[in-house]
């Protein structure tokens, strides 16, 4: 069974580090400022994730095709798994709560995104700090729709009360039509 | 004859007072109409200047609430550009990065993990071309939203501003003009931000006038005679000495004082609440 290299290391009490150096990855994060650690780390988090999906299918594809027996390696296998996936899930939890507080705007996205593009080309980068570079653009460019999205039901909401008080005033009909949403 | 003579004598005067009469009459009611033109136009204008206020402080609002809305599309605007532009640089880089691989796979074919290990590489970045394609799409419609609240709320902006110069008295005009003076004024600061220069500060003329501080109301201190006062209850009546209706008084209200007596001469502020007149800041004296 081919298991992936590992991104990141996350024990089963939620605690991450990087076994491997990826120095290009968090300096391409660093106009994120304080930040951009935890952002590295979520990112990681998520390629690693995706790597324990692919994981998981192969153990599948391995104990199918070995007619449904499980032996003690796989076994093992899948119990490291399973203790990943619990310390990435209090990972999460620690991280959304480091980030509640903190915002960042769709220039700064941009700014990172930009970086990520750079390193996503740059020889000197390792694999896995490509891997990371991809998954940031990704999923900078779905946050930036979500922040846009946000933004828009905000703007909807202004654009509704001044609707309402402008046909509130009799005096003014006429002078402008309501505005659409 | 005498008789008719004197009958005479009395229709002429009567019909000189009646004619007198008639002309005083007519001068009263030309002076009363007169009068009544002076007030109706002096209504007419306080209606006038009425009517300025209120549509001046309704459409210098709604003005203000249209250059928000303008304001906040136009930062989802600029937003919208810096990730389009990010978002369509990615996918080109991406673009270049998976034809760099495609090239390299083939002139190694004949090692067989490093082909494999490039094979990965380029479907992740199909992957990721695939997701920012539809993402560009995306943010394009979301662009195009925003660029046309931001059209729509500068001109109903402008419209407003027009309409506040126009409409409303001298109020409106010297807003305008107050308005307009600002906006010279930040565009200049505009140009000469650019150029390194220090910026202009906005002058008194342009800000709105201050509104006179409001003096707390006073009210006028009152005399008079404890009728009654309960206080196991907290409560009683005060005869003042103005002769108007009795007014309650309630321990709370006492200054300085715990309770009050019968016949106690006191001194308060007379309120007028729901259920008629109370007492208010009551002192002994």
């Amino acid at each position: 069974m081919a298991v992936n290299n590992k991104i990141i290391e996350v024990t089963p009490t939620g605690e991450v580090s990087f076994p491997n150096d990826v120095t290009n990855f968090l300096q391409a994060l660093s106009s994120l400022g304080a930040l951009s650690p935890i952002i590295g780390q979520i990112i990681a988090v998520r390629v690693q994730m995706k790597q324990l999906q692919n994981d998981a299918e192969e153990i599948k594809r391995d104990y199918e095709a070995r007619n449904k027996i499980i032996d003690g390696a796989m076994k093992y296998a899948i119990q490291q798994l399973e203790l990943q996936k619990i310390g990435m899930k209090k990972y999460f939890e620690y991280a959304s709560k480091q980030l509640e507080l903190s915002r960042i705007d769709n220039s700064e996205r941009g700014r990172v995104m930009q970086s990520m593009t750079r390193l996503m080309s740059d020889p000197k980068a390792s694999i896995e700090e490509k891997r990371l570079a991809q998954e940031t653009i990704r999923a900078m460019s779905s946050d930036m729709i979500i922040s846009q999205e946000t933004g828009s039901t905000r703007l909807s909401a202004l654009i509704e009360s001044s609707n309402k008080n402008l046909l509130s005033i009799p005096s003014l009909a006429g002078l402008l039509p309501p505005a659409k949403q | 004859m005498n008789w008719w003579l004197i009958a005479n004598g009395i229709i002429g005067i009567a019909d000189v007072i009646l004619n007198h009469l008639q002309a005083t009459a007519a001068q009263e009611r030309q002076r009363w109409e007169n009068e009544y033109k002076v007030v109706e136009t002096q209504i007419q204008q306080k209606l006038q200047e009425d009517q300025y206020t209120v549509d001046f402080q309704v459409l210098t609002n709604l003005h203000f609430e249209s250059m928000k809305i303008a304001g906040h599309a136009h930062g989802l605007l600029e937003d919208s550009r810096i990730a389009l532009k990010a978002i369509g640089e990615a996918i080109v880089e991406t673009a270049k990065e998976k034809n760099r691989l495609i090239a390299e796979k083939r002139s190694i074919s004949f090692n067989q993990s490093r082909a494999n290990a490039l094979e990965q590489e380029i479907n992740a970045l199909i992957g990721l071309n695939n997701h920012l394609i539809p993402d560009k799409d995306q943010i394009k419609i979301q662009r195009d939203h925003f660029e046309s609240q931001v059209t729509e709320f500068n001109s109903r902006t402008h419209t407003l501003k027009l309409a506040i110069r126009d409409r409303c008295g001298e109020k409106g005009q010297d807003w305008y003009k107050r308005l307009e003076a600002r906006r010279s004024i930040n565009q200049l600061n505009r140009d000469r931000a650019a150029e390194g220069l220090p910026l202009l500060p906005m002058p008194e003329s342009t800000k709105s006038p201050r509104k006179p501080k409001q003096t707390p109301r006073v009210f006028p201190k009152i005399r008079g005679t404890v009728k009654w006062f309960d206080p196991s209850k907290g409560f009683g009546f005060i005869i003042p000495d103005d002769r108007r209706p009795d007014v309650h008084v309630n321990k709370k209200n006492l200054s300085g004082i715990y309770s009050l007596q019968q016949d106690d001469r006191v001194e308060f502020e007379r309120m007028i609440g729901n259920r008629g007149p109370w007492a208010r800041n009551v002192k002994r004296i």
